[in-house]
Formats: structure tokens, sequence, C-alpha cells
């Protein structure tokens, strides 16, 4: 029961924290218009699946507190490593003609 | 579709894609322009939610914080609440009999259920002398214990026969010796990431097993809360019924339980038939002994019989002085000042301001010795609690006062597991 309500929590963070990098105008253009429902079930599945990961590695009462920082960091630095991409894409598509 | 068609489509969609890079390239730079205060307030409030996450969580200090925020709620309401224990460890209770060199010792260890986490491997043991008195059941000590494990502690309560029939043995360390080592070795628990705990009386026990050369090396932390520092000046106000702080003297009216106590720890040295009648007649219900009494008794029985009842406040100084030397090596023998120069672990110590049952100078100046040796502490007084017990009726702006300098000494004291 408690690792039903964590997981529901964290998913939870999970959508809010999406919602703050939407915000933050993290999200890749290349994304389009749908970007921040990616963003938003990117930082769901991250926040849930590092939830669970936390709690066998580091343990229950440490979860939520690893769940918060994990997951801001794969929105970040997923965001801004896609972006880097694109940037990279479109660099050698130049170059190259 | 034909060849040409193929053509001309291909064509078409390298031109479309010819004409979407640039512009994707604009996008990009244009993104960095467009950034406006309010997503700037959320790179802001996502890098202090990063921060925090990462603090508490990671950096040891972080993880002892989180630990003792848990366990705090649980302490301060003294019952669990809901939201917190839903991120807690299921917990479970064992009984256990060990012997030490003074008889059997009671343990009763409240552990988490399940393993210990990989990260950052072994478990924080803690053992717990609760003072004098069987308190096994008593429901806030259980709470409180319950607590602790559920923040991934394995607690190790200990009492043994003497302290359960309101008496102190310095003998009783060794049982004391013995329960660090049985919790040393527990599964679970880490190394060197034991400490010792102790309410009221139990200091002293706590204190003799620290100072141990068995496991003096070995123990974490020491932390007391309510213990007393020296018998004699323990004795010394309770014989006044009043305190001296800060240069000013204010009455104190103790409880009986010290009062039981200290009659107890005298008893066996004065003469067989009067140590016993002191005791009875010193019971709230007892018969106060008569002036034929007095008059026939030994001088140790008379005057420990008046420092103890405080009916002779202006002599408290003589009478002390006057006791036999057996008498006086014994009060030195049972005070925990006697050893502080043997614990090697940092001292936490904690009173409230308002105890009937130890006056809170005692840990002032057990804090006060400590800094002339240059020991490693830290003391904090309370207002919010009656001994070691949190008061009823409390309102929340004290709850937040107090809880906050406990949560300094909870907080150091979950460290060395953190």
């Amino acid at each position: 029961m408690n690792m039903l309500l964590l997981s529901l929590l964290w998913v939870l963070i999970g959508l809010l924290l999406g919602g703050l990098a939407n915000g933050a105008k993290l999200r890749p253009a290349s994304w389009g218009k749908q970007g921040w429902r990616v963003m938003l079930g990117i930082g769901m599945i991250t926040a849930l699946v590092t939830g669970w990961l936390a709690t066998w590695l580091v343990g229950i009462q440490f979860s939520t507190v690893t769940v918060l920082w994990v997951t801001v960091v794969v929105l970040w630095v997923g965001s801004w490593v896609l972006k880097l991409r694109n940037q990279w894409d479109v660099q050698g598509h130049n170059n190259l003609s | 579709m034909s060849n040409e068609e193929l053509t001309k489509t291909s064509s078409a969609n390298s031109s479309e894609q010819e004409e979407s890079l640039p512009a994707q390239k604009g996008d990009i730079s244009l993104q960095k322009e467009r950034l406006r205060w309010r997503n700037i307030l959320a790179r802001v409030v996502l890098f202090l939610i990063f921060a925090a996450g990462f603090f508490f969580s990671v950096i040891p200090v972080g993880r002892a914080a989180t630990r003792a925020l848990l366990l705090l709620p649980s302490v301060l309401l003294a019952s669990q609440p809901g939201v917190v224990t839903m991120t807690e460890e299921p917990v479970r209770h064992v009984k256990k009999t060990i012997t030490s060199s003074n008889g059997p010792v009671y343990l009763d260890v409240y552990e988490p259920a399940v393993a210990a986490p990989p990260i950052p491997g072994g478990r924080e043991g803690m053992v717990v002398i609760s003072g004098v008195g069987d308190n096994r059941k008593e429901p806030q000590l259980v709470n409180f214990l319950q607590a602790l494990a559920h923040t991934g502690v394995v607690v190790m309560l200990v009492t043994t026969p003497t302290l359960i029939q309101y008496d102190l043995s310095a003998a009783d360390s060794d049982g004391v010796v013995q329960a660090f080592q049985t919790l040393e070795r527990w599964p679970g628990v880490g190394a060197n990431r034991v400490g010792i705990v102790a309410f009221s009386a139990g200091d002293v026990l706590a204190c003799f097993g620290a100072a141990d050369a068995r496991i003096r090396a070995k123990v974490a932390f020491l932390t007391l809360f309510g213990g007393y520092f020296n018998a004699k000046t323990l004795i010394r106000a309770a014989a006044r019924r009043a305190l001296t702080v800060d240069g000013k003297t204010q009455p104190w009216n103790p409880q009986y339980v010290p009062i039981q106590v200290l009659a107890n720890v005298i008893e066996p040295l004065l003469p067989p038939t009067e140590g016993p009648r002191m005791v009875n007649a010193l019971s709230p219900a007892g018969m106060p002994l008569t002036p034929d009494e007095l008059a026939s008794f030994s001088h140790d029985t008379v005057t420990v019989y008046h420092l103890l009842r405080g009916d002779e406040p202006d002599m408290v100084d003589s009478n002390l002085a006057s006791l036999s030397q057996p008498l006086q090596a014994l009060l030195d023998t049972m005070s925990p000042s006697r050893v502080i120069g043997q614990i090697d672990a940092p001292v936490y110590l904690m009173h409230d301001r308002s105890d009937q049952f130890v006056p809170f100078t005692e840990s002032r100046d057990f804090a006060a010795a400590l800094a002339r040796i240059h020991h490693r502490y830290d003391f904090a007084e309370f207002g919010i609690f009656q001994h070691v017990e949190v008061k009823s009726g409390l309102n929340f702006w004290q709850l937040v006062g107090d809880g906050t300098t406990l949560f300094r000494l909870v907080d150091e004291t979950m460290l060395p597991g953190s």
C-alpha cells in the first residue's frame, strides 16, 4: 500500500517537474507543439523509475528526495543534450551542403 | 507511382528540409533571446529542487537531516503521523536476554524488517538505556524506539534487574558493554556506527559503558537526556530543595523517584536494620523517622535521611561533608563526572529546564566540564518536556522553537549512520 501511494506521489512529482521544465523552456523546439506532453511524460516516467530504484539502492527514506534531483537532472541534461544534437545535425548539414 | 513522380517528390522533400534546417538553427538562437522572467524563475526553482534533493539524499549531513526530519514529528507529537510513516521502513521487535558479570541484561530490539540498502551499506545502531523502572512498555518510549527503527536505525533498549528495581549499580556497566557488542554484531549494523543514548539516571551506565576500554574507541556518540553529572551535586539540590542558576537561587521540588533511587543506592552501606527503615520513611506513604529513631540511628543514616528529606536546607554542605568515607566514595563512584576524561565519543546533552526529577543544572555542569577538557560536545535546554517526556497541551510556537533545537541534536546523533 505504501509503495502504491509513494508511486502516485512520484508520478505527481514527475508531472510537476515536467511542467516546470516546460515553464523553464527546456524542451527542444524540434519536438514541435506537442513537445510539452513529451516533457511531462519523461518527467513522470523518470520519477517513477527513479523512485523504485532509489528505494532498493538507498532506502525508502531517501527515495522521494532522490526522485527530485534525478528527475531534474534527466529533464535538464536530457533536453540540453537533445538540443546540442540538433545543433550538431544542423551544423553537419550546413558543412555538407 | 512513376519514376518521374518519385523524383519530383524526393526533390520537394529535400528542398523542405533545406528550408527547415536554417529555421531550426534560427529557433535555437532565438530561444536564448526569448527567455522571459517566468522562464528564468522556473529554471531557478528547478535548480533549487535539484540542490535540495541532492543535499538531502547524497551528502551525509543532509541524509542525517532527512532522517532527523522524519523522526522529529514522532518525538514531538508522541505518535507516528501517517504521512511520515508512508516513507518509513516496516519494523520488527525482537526480545533477547544476555548475561553480564552483574546478571541478566534484557534487550528489546526494534529494527527495520527489510535488509539494509546497498548505499551506504550498514545501518546505524543505538543502545538505549531508559533509566530506572521497567519502561519497556512505556508508550512514549516504545513510540520513540519504533520511530527510530522506521528511519532505518537498529535500536536496542537495555535494562537490568537493578534498574527495574529503581536502583543503580556501577557493575551494570558491563551489561551496557555486552549489549553494545551484541549490537555491533547484529545483522545489518555497520561497523563504527553504533552509539549510546541514555535517559535520566541511565546516563550513569551509558557514561561508564562509553568509558570502558573494551568499546570506548568504537562508540560513535553518546547522547544523554535528563541525566545527572555528579551524585553529590544532585543530593545537594535535593537537600536544599533549591537550585542556583546564573548566581540566583530558585526553588526546586524533586519528585519522589530521584529520592527513592538515591536512597536505594546508599542503603547497602547503611546498617542493615536502619537502611530499609530509612528508605520506607522517605517514601510518600512512609512514616517519618521519630526523634527516638533518629537518636538511635548511625550518623550516616541520620545525615542521609535529612539530606534526602530536605528538612535541613541550611546544613546541606556540612551534612554532605560529614558522611563517612565509604559513602563519599560510593557517591563519587556513581558519578559520570568520574569518567568523562575516559570517554572518546562526542557527547550530546539535552535537558528540560523544568525537570523535577534531575535538575537541569546537572547537564549544565556536565557541559561546562566537557568544555574545560576540550571534549567535543553539544548541549541544549528545552521547555517542552517534563523530565524526558513531551508535555501535553503545547502550542505550535513552543513546538517549533524547541523542535528546531531538538532537530540539531537529533541530526548530530543521526550523522554516524548517514
